[in-house]
């Protein structure tokens, strides 16, 4: 439909706008990263730098800042003790701080985390991906007693929240000492309610007539499974790749509360100790926010079509 | 049962086996066991005490528990907002502008985010001192504000945080929707001299009924289950400004109160439901008058 150009430059303001409101605290944040220490809070977007000393007819002398006089620092020189108005120019510039991301890096083990979280979500989503295919070919293809009764009480459960499943779950694994074990953490992911509903609606959509004739064949019901539903589905199990993978990537309930051992902890929840750690700290947290949040802004680029597509499809959930 | 009937149960059931396994032990089992110890006074360190409906008691007659409900009611006011801008976010993209694909990219990257790094950039945005959001303030004549100190406060800027990180997930199912609808019936308007704004009302608006019941309902369930962000931005110290599910974390897994943890998980379902139900009667409604 033709805009006129008001409504189309309305349009550019508008989404401008929201662009801001979307990445200005990323810009924010990553200002703050390569700040330099004890000039956070300058009040400067763009990070400074001061130096110690100053060139006194051609010698550098070591000095320190008394009081900012608009455009020019007081400073007193040490040794002869003299007192000097110097331009600011002279002892600030900009130089972005990078050790922030060193010193992030070696205080708290992201690498080890990166790890950790990449394991469980992998093992997550692959075991998601079969028990989910597995039951959602059983509840769509397969014809048996109790079938119907049993996908019912499924559904039903989709609408009971988290909460009242985790102290059950607490319980069960401290009984079978899997607390503080990658266990604890993967197997109650292993298995989901929604996933399953989520493969049998589209294995519903797949033509009966190849299973039957593959049947005919003398295939068996495992391999119409294994050789025809699931080379067939593949958009919706990439989808349900795609989301179950973010979601136990970005999960923090559950891990945080099966995981103590800091060798053994997420990607999340590491970062979240580390915050305790060093509040206020920002030029260090929000390097160590921006080098946790690159893998995912990676992922992101990578699979931007898969990833919208498993919101779009899976996102019955939320 | 015929011999026939016997082979299709348990080819059935086989191939249902992983899965039935961890719905036994992941979901089924614990939802009854959580009913059970909510009617129990267990500290994990001595044996349950059978209390009856003591939790439940207890939970209505302290003051704290109506702050929290409070607290989980007041984040509800992060539903409207994301979808607002999700929509607008939405309506944008669909208009095809030159560099939507850039802008796209923008409004749909936070739904890959994890809420803690986002958290942390949010609690220092809202720094008290010298952070982003009173440093505006302060431009714009105002005074400084508290954001993770100050109980009152502490919400709004938790809700600030979760809008900006929720609203991406709502722009990209708007966005889907939109693309739905066909490009027809915005013709036929035209055509018959309808305005913008009037086919936005008229067509757009209604036909996206069924989004809006189910981004409503997702995130009425997902703001009552704000956890994330509280826990990281106030590191635990809310002044009472958490909400009910910070509340049975702490009960649960610092008290180890499970049974009062339970009760009050129960609590929080039933609030999700009857809240789900009523939002679901009221756009029905909408619907038929639309």
């Amino acid at each position: 439909m033709k805009r006129s150009a008001l409504t189309t430059s309305f349009f550019y303001a508008l989404v401008l706008v929201l662009s801001a409101w979307y990445v200005v605290p990323f810009v924010w944040a990553l200002a703050t990263s390569v700040k330099h220490p004890g000039m956070v809070f300058d009040g400067r977007w763009l990070p400074y730098e001061r130096s110690h000393a100053i060139t006194v007819e051609g010698h550098e002398v070591e000095m320190r800042i008394v009081e900012e006089r608009g455009d020019a620092f007081l400073v007193r020189l040490s040794g002869t003790g003299e007192l000097r108005e110097v331009p600011k120019r002279e002892i600030e510039r900009i130089s972005p701080n990078w050790s922030n991301y060193a010193e992030a890096w070696n205080i708290v083990p992201f690498g080890r985390y990166m790890l950790n979280s990449v394991f469980i979500s992998l093992c997550i989503t692959l075991g998601q991906l079969v028990t989910c295919s597995l039951g959602g070919f059983a509840f769509s293809r397969l014809e048996f007693p109790g079938r119907n009764a049993v996908f019912l009480l499924y559904l039903a459960t989709l609408m009971v929240p988290g909460p009242v499943l985790t102290v059950p779950i607490y319980l069960l694994l401290r009984e079978y000492h899997l607390l503080n074990t990658y266990q604890g953490v993967v197997l109650p992911g292993l298995f989901s309610a929604y996933g399953t509903f989520l493969l049998r609606q589209f294995f519903l959509t797949i033509p009966r007539d190849l299973e039957d004739a593959a049947r005919i064949d003398g295939a068996g019901r495992f391999s119409v499974y294994l050789r025809i539903i699931l080379p067939l589905s593949g958009p919706a199990l990439a989808a349900l790749a795609t989301f179950v993978f973010i979601g136990s990537w970005n999960d923090f309930f559950w891990p945080s509360i099966v995981l103590t051992d800091p060798d053994m902890v997420t990607l999340p929840v590491g970062l979240a100790h580390f915050n305790d750690i060093f509040v206020f700290e920002y030029g260090r947290l929000m390097a160590g926010s921006m080098i946790s949040i690159a893998p995912a802004i990676l992922m992101y680029m990578l699979f931007q079509r898969f990833i919208t597509r498993g919101v779009v499809m899976t996102g019955l959930k939320g | 049962m015929t011999n026939r009937t016997l082979r299709h149960a348990l080819i059935g059931y086989a191939f249902l086996l992983p899965n039935i396994a961890g719905f036994i032990l992941f979901t089924l089992a614990p939802i009854f066991f959580s009913f059970l110890i909510s009617f129990f006074d267990w500290n994990l360190f001595s044996g349950p005490v059978f209390v009856d409906i003591g939790n439940y008691v207890s939970m209505f007659a302290g003051s704290g528990f109506w702050n929290y409900l409070g607290n989980s009611l007041f984040f509800l006011v992060i539903v409207p907002l994301q979808m607002v801008i999700a929509l607008s976010a939405a309506l944008l993209l669909n208009e095809r502008l030159k560099g939507s694909l850039l802008f796209k990219v923008i409004f749909f990257i936070p739904v890959v985010l994890s809420v803690i790094p986002i958290a942390i950039i949010w609690g220092h945005i809202l720094d008290t001192e010298n952070g982003l959001l009173n440093t505006l303030l302060l431009l714009l004549g105002g005074t400084k504000i508290a954001w993770l100190y100050d109980p009152a406060w502490i919400k709004v800027g938790i809700s600030l945080m979760a809008v900006w990180q929720g609203s991406a997930f709502s722009t990209i199912i708007y966005y889907a929707a939109l693309q739905g609808i066909p490009d027809q019936l915005y013709e036929v308007a035209t055509i018959d001299g309808a305005s913008r704004w009037r086919q936005f009302r008229s067509i757009t608006l209604p036909l996206l009924i069924p989004t809006h019941v189910f981004l409503g309902i997702t995130g009425v369930i997902g703001a009552l289950q704000l956890f994330a962000p509280i826990y990281v931005m106030t590191h635990g110290n809310t002044g009472g400004a958490h909400n009910l599910i910070v509340e049975v974390y702490l009960k649960a897994y610092q008290e180890f109160q499970v049974g009062y943890a339970s009760a009050l998980s129960w609590l929080l379902f039933v609030l999700i439901f009857l809240l789900s139900a009523v939002y679901w009667k009221y756009i029905k409604k909408k619907a038929e008058y639309a």
